[in-house]
């Protein structure tokens, strides 16, 4: 039994820039999760049954079924209905659309626990109810959620690695590359693991900030 | 000041024969009261009498099911638009202040001059830190709800309604919610603004203030209006035993 020093150092190198790509694939899905979450949660509160019963039918779906499943028909799969997208595109789209059904499931949960008082402040001033989503309903359930949406986003960190297996070269892809010339897997491998294990690291860390700044602000 | 009687002007507030239930439960019956321009109404009575329902269904926050409610000329009950234009007019002050928890009391206050009136940011901020001024909250106008005492945030949800100019200013159970310490901060805020005329219907237990600032005092026990009268009146000489009742468990 040998660890290679040398193969584990030479390994980050490679790596870092890869993590870019985890990175932004990860942010970019995250900011459409976040729409699309925050989409599928105000139209569950129409009450319209049609509407909220496709929605549901949607979240078991996805919370069902595993999420490579769900890669596979995004990149496989869609171009059979002729829509042909990059690894990178199918891949963002997958996982976008896998977190934002946990986000509008965490954003119906933080909905439940708030004071209702400030939206009634907002009807007796006179304000509609679009602007009483977006500038009073809205701020305070992202301030309320943010420790399970900063989970979230690490999820989606980890859930980039999955994009590998349809070709997209990030860091676990090229981790297997470099094993693959080098001979080397253990070191390489684990230093993917340890890339990808200090991006959410950094993650949470800010969340933590982020929390503690807007802490006066959850009321 | 004026009263219901004196001169021939149409009321800003006219409630007639005001029915409402929750389901099979009667929470106001043939409700009917009239409110005249710069007038002050204490409304008080036993919890559950309805007194909260009744001022919440003059902005329609809670609707009613019979009679008609007139506001400033609009008739309240026909459509959202009636409801939306009342609203533009008549501020609201709640028992838990109600504040918006996450913005400071500056954006507190013009979130609605600005979203509802069309106001810029500029003159609704200044309008703001004028009327957190006036309320005694000038150097506290960045900070955040969370930040301040009950009686702060109740004074800086009045300066929120007042930053809407309105022309009546309902009040429901404002210093219930606020440690005793705190319930005079308040109550001068709203004698300053009784002083300077504007209309009130305030929902109140505090029997000295209403003794002080109100012209009329009016008693609801199981949703109606058992009993309604100037304060040396009401408090000197109440006709019906269940206001006495009332007054005896009240006053000490």
């Amino acid at each position: 039994m040998d660890f290679d020093l040398v193969a584990f150092g030479d390994a980050f190198p490679r790596l870092l820039p890869a993590a870019l790509t985890n990175l932004t694939i990860a942010l970019v899905a995250m900011t459409l999760a976040l729409i699309g979450g925050t989409v599928l949660t105000v139209l569950r509160t129409t009450g319209i049954g049609l509407l909220t019963g496709a929605i549901g039918v949607l979240i078991s779906f996805i919370r069902g079924t595993p999420i490579l499943v769900q890669i596979f028909l995004f990149y496989y799969g869609l171009p059979a209905l002729g829509l042909d997208l990059t690894p990178i595109q199918a891949g963002v789209l997958a996982i976008a659309l896998n977190s934002s059904i946990f986000i509008t499931e965490i954003m119906r949960g933080g909905l439940s626990g708030m004071d209702p008082g400030p939206v009634e402040a907002a009807i007796a001033l006179g304000v509609r109810a679009r602007t009483i989503w977006t500038r009073v309903i809205l701020p305070q359930l992202y301030i309320r959620i943010l420790p399970p949406l900063v989970n979230e986003l690490t999820t989606i960190v980890k859930g980039t690695a999955l994009l590998s297996v349809i070709t997209v070269v990030e860091v676990l892809r090229t981790a297997q590359q470099i094993a693959n010339t080098t001979f080397r897997p253990l070191e390489a491998l684990l230093a993917a693991a340890i890339v990808l294990f200090a991006l959410n690291l950094a993650i949470s860390q800010l969340g933590r900030r982020l929390e503690t700044r807007f802490a006066a602000r959850r009321g | 000041m004026s009263n219901s009687d004196a001169a021939p002007v149409a009321p800003i507030i006219s409630v007639t024969g005001v029915s409402k239930w929750y389901g099979a439960f009667q929470v106001l019956t043939d409700v009917s009261l009239s409110v005249a321009k710069g007038e002050k109404v204490v409304i008080c009575g036993p919890s559950g009498s309805g007194k909260s329902t009744l001022i919440r269904c003059l902005n329609q926050l809670e609707q009613h099911q019979q009679g008609s409610i007139v506001v400033d000329g609009i008739e309240l009950g026909k459509s959202e638009s009636a409801a939306q234009a009342v609203r533009r007019e008549v501020g609201m002050v709640f028992q838990h202040f109600n504040l918006f928890p996450h913005l400071d009391l500056v954006q507190n206050c013009v979130l609605a001059p600005m979203s509802v009136r069309g106001m810029s940011r500029r003159a609704a901020e200044a309008m703001a830190v004028k009327l957190l001024e006036r309320v005694r909250l000038g150097e506290h106008a960045h900070k955040y709800p969370s930040q301040l005492s009950g009686g702060q945030q109740q004074r800086a949800a009045i300066a929120r309604a007042l930053c809407m100019e309105p022309r009546v200013m309902l009040f429901d159970e404002p210093t219930s919610a606020l440690d005793p310490e705190m319930v005079g901060e308040v109550l001068d805020t709203m004698r300053g603004l009784a002083a300077e005329g504007m209309t009130m219907m305030i929902v109140t237990h505090e029997m000295g203030f209403a003794r002080q600032v109100a012209d009329r005092v009016v008693f609801m026990d199981r949703g109606q209006i058992v009993e309604q009268a100037p304060p040396a009146a009401f408090f000197g000489a109440p006709v019906h035993e269940r206001t006495r009742r009332f007054l005896s468990q009240v006053l000490h």
